[in-house]
């Protein structure tokens, strides 16, 4: 919030401190929504451009982190609807590929969960995000998502599901290819 | 077959799983669990599945991502500072400015127009009056009307085209004013756009039911039995699935609810049936 305040009095090198600080998670809130990392970079740096323009509209009630990730939330969701519904659940066709082709060890943690989100529906991806990145409960979720709070437990409940299934899935593809290649 | 308080605990589980539930719902699930083997077994696949969502974290974004923001709100202050600096006969302002002239000339010179001043009363001649005076010309035009009513043909452009509206000694003007909205209502119907579908629970519960996932399908249904609108329905359709179920003595208190709705809950679990 002082980071805010300073801002606000017209410290550039404020807004700097925050970018640093959240640009992390703002820019992985978009990523893991949106499978095209061109069009998730470019929606990170909109929600930062959009804070700042609107900065005298935070008034503090949440964190500054909760409140510019929201920003980035809706971003992507605002994308994801712009987009035909399909083009949402469309997976990853292509077979997954590891990006380096050496043992398992060598496929990243966080490349799998990438993929697997990739491949679950966009309603579902995005609950998931907004409980496990953003740290979300329940009520502000259905806020952010403007759905009823039965309806969003159900889609972060089967959205685990399914992430959970897919991340099975490209772990069998992972193990069996490090096998082949000992 | 699960029991009575397996099914309550059900509706609950996901939220105990992700610590949601205040103190004395979760002491109750605790309780619960230490007596259920079946719905530990569930709280450890729910608690594998959020393990794995666990998994998500923060990415790291490309080197050059901060100044690229950096240089986007500098972009964006310098076009602001130098549209607040510029003055306001811009060529575009103009440009409006003159345009919002024209369409006032045209409005002013549209409603001057005597056509469109036009008088009905009941039980009197119906007149059409220019915009003339008396000593220029007698230019009041009188239609008696006959007993029955009349059809006359008034063109409105503003009604966008050619109407016709009845006119007749009983029928005050605004009456004829309302007839034409009707009239245009008739030919025009005003389309709103469709609200942004918000996904209701009691669709939600169909879809379930359709895929034959019944549990889900009995918790969505349930959830939209508080909505008073969905109640009815809502219980209906609890009373299917617990038909679908085997629990007819279940299907059949919801469907009693449903008929004889007396602001009850909707019924919660299914009853093993003797």
């Amino acid at each position: 919030m002082a980071a805010v305040q300073r801002c606000l009095a017209g410290e550039r090198e404020a807004f700097a401190d925050l970018l640093e600080r959240h640009k992390s998670v703002v820019y992985s809130v978009a990523r893991h929504m949106l499978k095209n990392e061109t069009e998730a970079e470019d929606m990170a740096q909109e929600a930062f451009v959009k804070a700042y323009m609107n900065l005298k509209g935070f008034r503090g009630e949440c964190s500054f982190r909760n409140w510019i990730c929201r920003i980035a939330t809706h971003l992507c969701i605002d994308r994801l609807r712009a987009q035909r519904p399909e083009k949402n659940r469309v997976i990853l066709e292509e077979p997954w590929e590891p990006a380096t082709a050496g043992p398992e060890e060598a496929i990243t943690t966080q490349e799998q969960v990438r993929m697997a989100l990739g491949r679950i529906p966009a309603h579902l991806r995005a609950a998931v995000v907004l409980r496990h990145l953003e740290d979300l409960s329940y009520e502000e979720m259905a806020e952010t998502l403007k759905l009823p709070m039965g309806t969003v437990k159900t889609h972060l409940r089967r959205g685990r599901e399914a992430l959970k299934r897919e991340l099975e899935k490209l772990e069998g593809v992972g193990i069996s290819k490090g096998r082949k290649e000992k | 077959m699960a029991g009575l308080k397996c099914r309550l605990i059900y509706r609950r589980v996901w939220e105990y799983v992700d610590e949601q539930l205040p103190a004395n719902q979760k002491r109750a699930v605790e309780a619960h669990l230490d007596s259920c083997a079946d719905c530990r077994q569930l709280v450890v696949k729910l608690r594998a599945e959020a393990a794995a969502a666990q998994l998500i974290q923060p990415l790291t974004p490309p080197a050059d991502f901060a100044a690229r923001v950096l240089q986007r709100i500098e972009a964006l202050e310098a076009e602001r500072s130098g549209r607040a600096a510029r003055r306001a006969f811009t060529p575009a302002r103009i440009g409006w400015a003159a345009t919002a002239l024209t369409l006032l000339i045209i409005a002013a010179a549209y409603f001057a127009n005597p056509v469109y001043r036009e008088t009905v009363e009941p039980g009197r001649p119906t007149t059409i009056t220019p915009s003339v005076t008396a000593k220029e010309k007698p230019a009041s035009i009188a239609i008696k009307p006959k007993p029955e009513a009349i059809k006359k043909e008034v063109t409105m452009a503003e009604a966008g085209g050619a109407r016709t509206v009845a006119v007749g000694p009983k029928r005050p003007a605004r009456v004829v004013k309302s007839a034409g909205i009707r009239e245009i209502a008739k030919t025009k119907p005003i389309i709103t756009p469709a609200p942004v579908a918000a996904e209701n629970p009691l669709e939600v519960a169909a879809e379930y039911e359709q895929n034959g996932e019944m549990e889900d399908a009995l918790i969505a249904y349930q959830e939209a039995a508080d909505n008073p609108q969905d109640r009815e329905a809502a219980l209906f359709g609890v009373g299917r699935i617990y038909e679908r179920m085997g629990l007819s003595i279940s299907a059949i208190e919801a469907y009693d609810a449903a008929v004889f709705d007396n602001g009850n809950d909707a019924p919660e679990s299914g009853r093993t049936e003797g």
